[in-house]
């Protein structure tokens, strides 16, 4: 068993982990980072999502819900977490968001002004930039003309990427290091501070003494500090947390996943959906209403998935699949769902609000009525029940009761199951992202946001990392 | 994965995906080898659980939307298919390799 001595340890390295290591490093602690995964190296990756998946996501990314109806949750593991195969798309915490925060968790301090700098910091250290058309791809480019002829909102998206050649895999490891993830920003950067990475380490416990933190103990190596910041993730911070002897009611409790879900219409020309930057546009219309409208494409294994039906039909399909825009639909879901450890794996209770599957149901008939006015032939929508929608006739949709179960689904943002707040009997950490009650023991992940954010989350977590850092080490920001 | 199971993913596989002209049989594919590479990456319970319905529950399996998925997922991932389909993964590697060649992305490869 190894054993370190640090004024620091930081257990995960991604959106939350690294940050938190690279700040404490430049303000001069000796940082140990704790990461289960590995280093990965961008000129290994294979723009293949069927290798990719069994490489760099958790479990070959075969974490689901339990629950109405069950939801494939894909997680990252490497040095950057789930920032390594995610869409990189950025968006700051929206006003409105920040305002709940303060008014029903008490949270006074998050304004927008107070946290613009910090902001600005995360922004420059990761390189947001908005897609220029000519790197949106096919796929952005219907959805943008449908939007345009019926005067709806949309933009193309902020995102991190440097030198981007829209090779439309981000979800499966970007082949050229233009995404600038966590493992190849933040976490670097913490190495050239000093910070030591330790990978091939789960964290089993932190052990607390007499009410404050004294060290983390993983596989092979125990790491004794004063600080330790448990950056796991939504889903598995619950757990070390527990198995470490952390006891809130709000532990693991308040889930909530930005339920998403993506129609495809079958065009006249091709789209060729892979080329590209997979998630380049978006159409924000309905966002005072919680319902997000991102793009999301891949190449033909990740579409097959998500092309709907088996045997001759879907083959059909697949043959249109060049023909074939894809486009997705996610929902600010309310906290309904949870995560506990069972036999070391997280199991995630998530049974999606009647609301949200409403939610679904208009966010899809603005994407039809889209897709129509772009000229798509048919548009094919996951919800069970609604037929393939021909000749600009979105009705069956419009018409129709959606039920959950109706709803397929994934997620992407699991958040909130530490979540951050002033009352310990309806939170996990404070504002300062100490756990209530034990002296030295933080949270900066996912799992401190205490609503969705009703966005794409990663620049929320990274900024709350930095916050939090920086408090830590004694005060302002350094100039970046 | 022993050759009844590789069978059996065949044959299950077969049943989703319906291969037909231009596209080729699975047989023809490295599905098979792709998915052994899946289960091998998968939690035990699960590695277990799949192994256990494709020997018992062959192309009946066709209705279960998460199994379905993976054949499809499995097939469509062989590099010829994905060609026909108009996708050439190691083009989009070039291409990418190129680019980092350039400079253009600045972020380093693997551990500093
Ligand atoms: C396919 C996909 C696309 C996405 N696209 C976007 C997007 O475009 N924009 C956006 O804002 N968000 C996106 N997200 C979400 C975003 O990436 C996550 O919200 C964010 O990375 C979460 O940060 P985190 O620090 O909470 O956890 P993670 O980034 O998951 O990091 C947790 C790390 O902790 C490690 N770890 C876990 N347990 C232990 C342990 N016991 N010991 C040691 N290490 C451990 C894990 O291996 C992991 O590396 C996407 C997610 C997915 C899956
Ligand atoms: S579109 Fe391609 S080059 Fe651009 S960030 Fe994504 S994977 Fe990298």
């Amino acid at each position: 068993m190894r054993r370190l001595v640090a004024d620091a340890c930081v257990i995960g390295s991604g959106a939350g982990g690294a940050p938190a290591a690279k700040e404490l490093a430049e303000a001069g602690l000796r940082v140990v980072v704790l990461e289960e995964g590995e280093w990965q190296d961008h000129r290994t990756f294979t723009a293949r999502p069927r290798e990719m998946t069994a490489r760099l996501y958790r479990d070959a990314g075969q974490l689901a819900t339990v629950g109405t109806p069950p939801i494939m949750l894909p997680l990252g593991r490497a040095v950057g977490g789930t920032t390594v195969v995610n869409s990189g798309t950025c968006f700051r915490t929206p006003d409105r968001v920040l305002a709940r925060w303060r008014a029903e968790h008490g949270l006074e301090d998050l304004t927008p002004q107070a946290l613009a700098p910090v902001f600005d910091r995360v922004e420059d250290t990761i390189g947001v930039a908005r897609v220029p058309a000519d790197l949106a791809g096919g796929n952005a480019a219907v959805v943008r003309r449908g939007a345009e002829a019926l005067g709806v909102s949309g933009d193309f998206l902020l995102r991190n990427a440097r030198g981007c050649v829209g090779s439309g895999v981000c979800a499966f490891g970007c082949p050229s290091g233009a995404k600038q993830h966590m493992g190849a920003t933040y976490a670097r950067l913490a190495v050239e501070a000093g910070a030591e990475v330790v990978t091939g380490a789960r964290v089993r416990e932190v052990v607390v003494e007499r009410g404050a933190v004294r060290e983390a103990v993983a596989d092979g190596v125990r790491v004794r500090a004063p600080l330790v910041v448990v950056a796991a993730g939504t889903l598995l911070t619950p757990g070390l947390l527990r198995r470490s002897g952390i006891r809130s009611p709000a532990l693991g409790r308040n889930l909530t996943i930005h339920p998403a879900s993506a129609a495809r219409a079958v065009m006249d020309e091709d789209v060729d959906p892979w080329r590209g930057v997979p998630q380049s546009y978006y159409v924000d219309e309905l966002a005072e209403d919680g319902i997000m409208l991102e793009g999301i494409a891949g190449p033909p294994d990740q579409a097959a998935m998500a092309t709907p039906g088996r045997g001759d039909l879907h083959r059909e399909r697949m043959l249109a699949v060049r023909r074939t825009a894809s486009f997705g639909v996610m929902v600010s879901d309310g906290a309904t769902g949870s995560v506990r450890e069972v036999l070391g794996r997280p199991l995630v209770r998530y049974d999606l609000h009647p609301r949200d599957a409403e939610r679904f149901r208009r966010g899809f008939e603005l994407l039809a009525r889209i897709f129509f006015a772009a000229g798509a032939r048919e548009v094919l929508v996951p919800l069970g029940g609604v037929p393939p929608l021909r000749d600009g006739d979105t009705s069956p949709l419009r018409d129709r009761v959606v039920r959950p179960r109706d709803v397929q689904a994934m997620a992407f943002h699991p958040l909130g199951t530490a979540r951050m707040g002033t009352d310990p009997a309806r939170s996990v950490v404070g504002s300062d992202l100490q756990v209530h009650g034990v002296r030295g023991l933080h949270v900066a992940d996912g799992s401190v946001v205490p609503t969705s954010p009703g966005v794409n989350p990663q620049v929320t977590i990274m900024a709350l990392a930095t916050r939090m850092a920086h408090a830590l080490a004694g005060g302002r920001l350094a100039t970046a | 994965m022993r050759a009844r199971e590789r069978r059996a993913f065949e044959a299950f596989t077969t049943a989703v995906v319906a291969p037909a002209p231009p596209l080729p049989p699975v047989e023809q594919t490295d599905a098979a080898r792709a998915f052994a590479a899946t289960l091998a990456a998968s939690p035990r319970l699960h590695r277990a659980g799949l192994r256990a319905l494709l020997l018992l529950g062959g192309a009946r399996l066709a209705a279960v939307k998460p199994l379905r998925a993976l054949a499809q997922l499995h097939y469509y991932g062989d590099d010829a298919v994905m060609r026909r389909l108009g996708y050439d993964a190691d083009e989009v590697v070039a291409r990418a390799a190129a680019a980092a060649h350039r400079g253009e992305g600045v972020a380093a490869g693997g551990r500093p």
